[in-house]
C-alpha cells in the first residue's frame, strides 16, 4: 500500500469513528437516564432510613417470597435493569414473590450508627414484616456482595428463619485470593474512622472503583462506540455506566467496622465477630446454602467466596460458578440465560 | 474558569479522545517500519509515554481533588514526606514503551492495523497498570493519601463539634 493510501484508510477510519461517537453521544443523549426499576414495585415497608420494596408479578404475587439483600455499597437498581437482564423478572418467572431491602440515603444520623443495626434491626425487621405479609414462617434469602456477607451473619444468629439461602459474589475469607481491594483495605486507618466518624462520599467509593480498570473500562468504551449497537444494547450500557457512577456515602462507623472487622481483621471466617453480643459462627447455619461466584471476579476472588465450603454443613452447601466478572453474575446476558434461572428455581423448589 | 461536572459518560468523551491520538500516532507507525531514525521512534515512544502518564494519573487527580487534598501533592503546601502518585505512575512507562515496541515489532506492516495498535497500546498499559495497583509502593502512597483524608475530615468534624460546644 502506498503512503497516501494508507493515510487515506486511516483518514477514513477516523471519520467513520467519530460519527460513530456521534450516534453514540446522541443515542445516550435520547435515553431516559432517570429510569431506575424496570418491574413495577412499591414500598410496603419502612423503618428509619431502610425500607422493602415489594415487586409486582403480572399473574400476582406468589406465596413464596424471597428476600433480596444487596450490598450497601451500589444502589440495588442493577438487579432490575431491563426485562432480559433483570434478577427480579428471573425470580418472578420461577414463581417467587419478591422483596428488597433497599438500605436508603445514608443522612448525619448515620454516622455514627453500628453495624450491627443493619444485622440485627434492619434486616431482622425486614424479614419479621414478610413474615406477618405473607404468613410464612421462614424466608428465602438473596444475598448479594456485601449483601451476601450480611445475609450469612443473619443465617447464622437466626437459623429458624431463613428457608433457602442465595450468596451471590460474597466476600467470606478477606485474605484469600488476590484482590485489590483486600490489598488496600489493610492499610487504611479504620480505626480512627470508627473512633470518629464521618460519613464517606459516594464519590470516592465511585472513583476508587473507576481506578481499579480504567484501561479494560477504556477498551470496552471504544469498542461499544465502534459496534453501532442496537438502542436495546446502549439503553443497557447507559443504565449500568449510570449505576457504576451512584455509589452512595457510606455510614462512616458501620463502613470503618465492616472494613476492620471483615477485611482487616478477617473474623467472619475465625470466628471471631460478634454483632451485638451474637457471635457470628457460620456452622450455625441450617438451610441449604447456594453459593454463586464468578471466576473472572476481579473484587472477590473465587477463593474468597468459596470458603464458605469450608464453614457451612457439608449437607447443606453447594455452588455454581460464572464464567465471567462481578457485574456479569447479575447483568450478564449468559448468566440470565443459565445461572441465574436455575438458581430461581432451586429457590422456588 | 471552566467548571465541569463529571457525568457517567465521560469515559466515552475519553476513550474517544485516545482513539483519535492512537489513530494519529498510528501514522507516525508506517514511519516505524520505513525509516529507523532515532528522532522518529524517540516522538513516537514519548507520545506513548506522555499519554500513559496523563490517562492513569488523571483518575488519581482526581481522587485527592474530591477528597480535599491537592491534585499535585508535590507542588503544594502539603507535607513534604507525602508522596505524588504521579512519580510511581511515571516510573512505570519505560515498561508500556518496551511491551508496545516489542509487540509491534514482531508484526507486519500488514498484520498492523490501527485496531490491532490500539489493541497492543491498551493492554500494555491495562497489563502495566495491574502491576502498579498491587505494587506495595503504589499502595503505601494511596494508602497514606486516604488516611490524610480521614485525619482531615476527622478533625473538620471535630472542629465543628467543639464550635457548638
Amino acid at each position: 500500500m502506498s503512503k497516501s493510501n494508507e493515510t487515506s484508510t486511516i483518514d477514513a477510519e477516523l471519520d467513520a469513528f467519530k460519527e460513530k461517537y456521534k450516534l453514540l453521544s446522541e443515542g445516550f443523549r435520547s435515553l431516559k437516564s432517570s429510569q431506575r426499576w424496570h418491574t413495577p414495585n412499591n414500598i410496603c415497608f419502612s423503618f428509619e432510613s431502610m425500607t422493602i420494596r415489594e415487586f409486582q408479578a403480572p399473574s400476582g404475587n406468589s406465596a413464596t417470597p424471597v428476600l433480596i439483600v444487596y450490598s450497601h455499597v451500589n444502589l440495588p437498581y442493577v438487579i432490575d435493569l431491563t426485562e432480559e437482564h433483570s434478577l427480579v423478572c428471573r425470580l418472578i418467572e420461577a414463581g417467587l414473590g419478591v422483596y428488597l431491602l433497599d438500605w436508603g440515603e445514608v443522612n448525619g444520623d448515620a454516622r455514627t450508627r453500628d453495624l450491627s443495626v443493619y444485622v440485627h434491626d434492619y434486616l431482622d425487621k425486614s424479614i419479621d414484616f414478610i413474615f406477618k405479609k405473607t404468613g410464612v414462617d421462614r424466608v428465602n434469602l438473596i444475598g448479594v456482595c456485601q449483601g451476601g456477607t450480611f445475609a450469612l451473619c443473619y443465617a447464622s444468629i437466626h437459623p429458624e428463619k431463613v428457608r433457602r439461602l442465595v450468596t451471590a459474589v460474597t466476600p467470606v475469607d478477606f485474605h484469600a485470593g488476590e484482590s485489590v481491594l483486600f490489598k488496600w483495605a489493610r492499610k487504611i486507618d479504620f480505626p480512627k474512622l470508627e473512633e470518629t466518624p464521618v460519613n464517606i462520599p459516594g464519590e470516592w467509593i465511585t472513583l476508587f472503583f473507576q481506578s481499579l480498570r480504567p484501561y479494560d473500562d477504556m477498551m470496552r468504551s471504544i469498542r461499544l462506540i465502534q459496534g453501532q449497537e442496537s438502542l436495546e444494547s446502549l439503553n443497557l450500557a447507559a443504565l449500568i455506566d449510570q449505576w457504576v457512577f451512584e455509589c452512595p456515602d457510606q455510614p462512616g462507623k458501620a463502613f470503618a467496622q465492616f472494613m476492620r472487622w471483615f477485611f482487616q481483621e478477617n473474623q467472619l471466617i475465625r470466628g471471631e465477630l460478634e454483632l451485638n453480643g451474637h457471635r457470628i459462627d457460620l456452622g450455625n447455619i441450617r438451610c441449604p446454602v447456594l453459593n454463586l461466584y464468578a471466576s473472572a471476579d476481579h473484587l472477590v476472588p473465587k477463593e474468597s467466596t468459596c470458603a464458605l465450603m469450608r464453614h457451612v454443613p457439608d449437607e447443606h452447601y453447594s455452588e455454581m460458578p460464572y464464567d465471567g466478572g462481578h457485574i456479569g453474575l447479575l447483568v450478564g446476558a449468559t448468566a440470565h440465560q443459565t445461572i441465574l434461572p436455575l438458581m430461581a428455581a432451586w429457590l422456588a423448589n | 474558569m471552566i467548571s465541569h461536572k463529571a457525568s457517567p459518560f465521560d469515559k466515552y468523551l475519553y476513550s474517544g479522545a485516545f482513539y483519535v491520538q492512537a489513530a494519529n500516532t498510528y501514522r507516525l507507525m508506517s514511519e516505524w517500519f520505513d525509516k529507523t531514525e532515532p528522532e522518529q521512534k524517540e516522538a513516537l515512544l514519548g507520545i506513548i509515554r506522555d499519554s500513559w502518564l496523563q490517562s492513569t494519573t488523571l483518575p488519581y487527580s482526581s481522587v485527592l481533588s474530591s477528597m480535599g487534598l491537592p491534585a499535585k501533592p508535590a507542588q503544594a503546601a502539603v507535607p513534604q514526606e507525602m508522596i505524588d502518585p504521579g512519580q510511581i505512575i511515571a516510573r512505570a512507562a519505560p515498561r508500556i514503551v518496551d511491551e508496545v515496541v516489542d509487540r509491534i515489532s514482531n508484526c507486519t506492516h500488514e498484520i498492523l492495523t490501527l485496531p490491532v495498535f490500539i489493541e497492543i497500546w491498551v493492554e500494555a498499559c491495562a497489563k502495566a497498570h495491574a502491576e502498579l495497583i498491587r505494587s506495595e509502593e503504589f499502595i503505601e502512597c494511596m494508602t497514606d493519601i486516604i488516611n490524610r483524608a480521614i485525619k482531615i475530615s476527622v478533625k473538620a468534624l471535630r472542629d465543628a463539634e467543639s464550635g457548638h460546644e
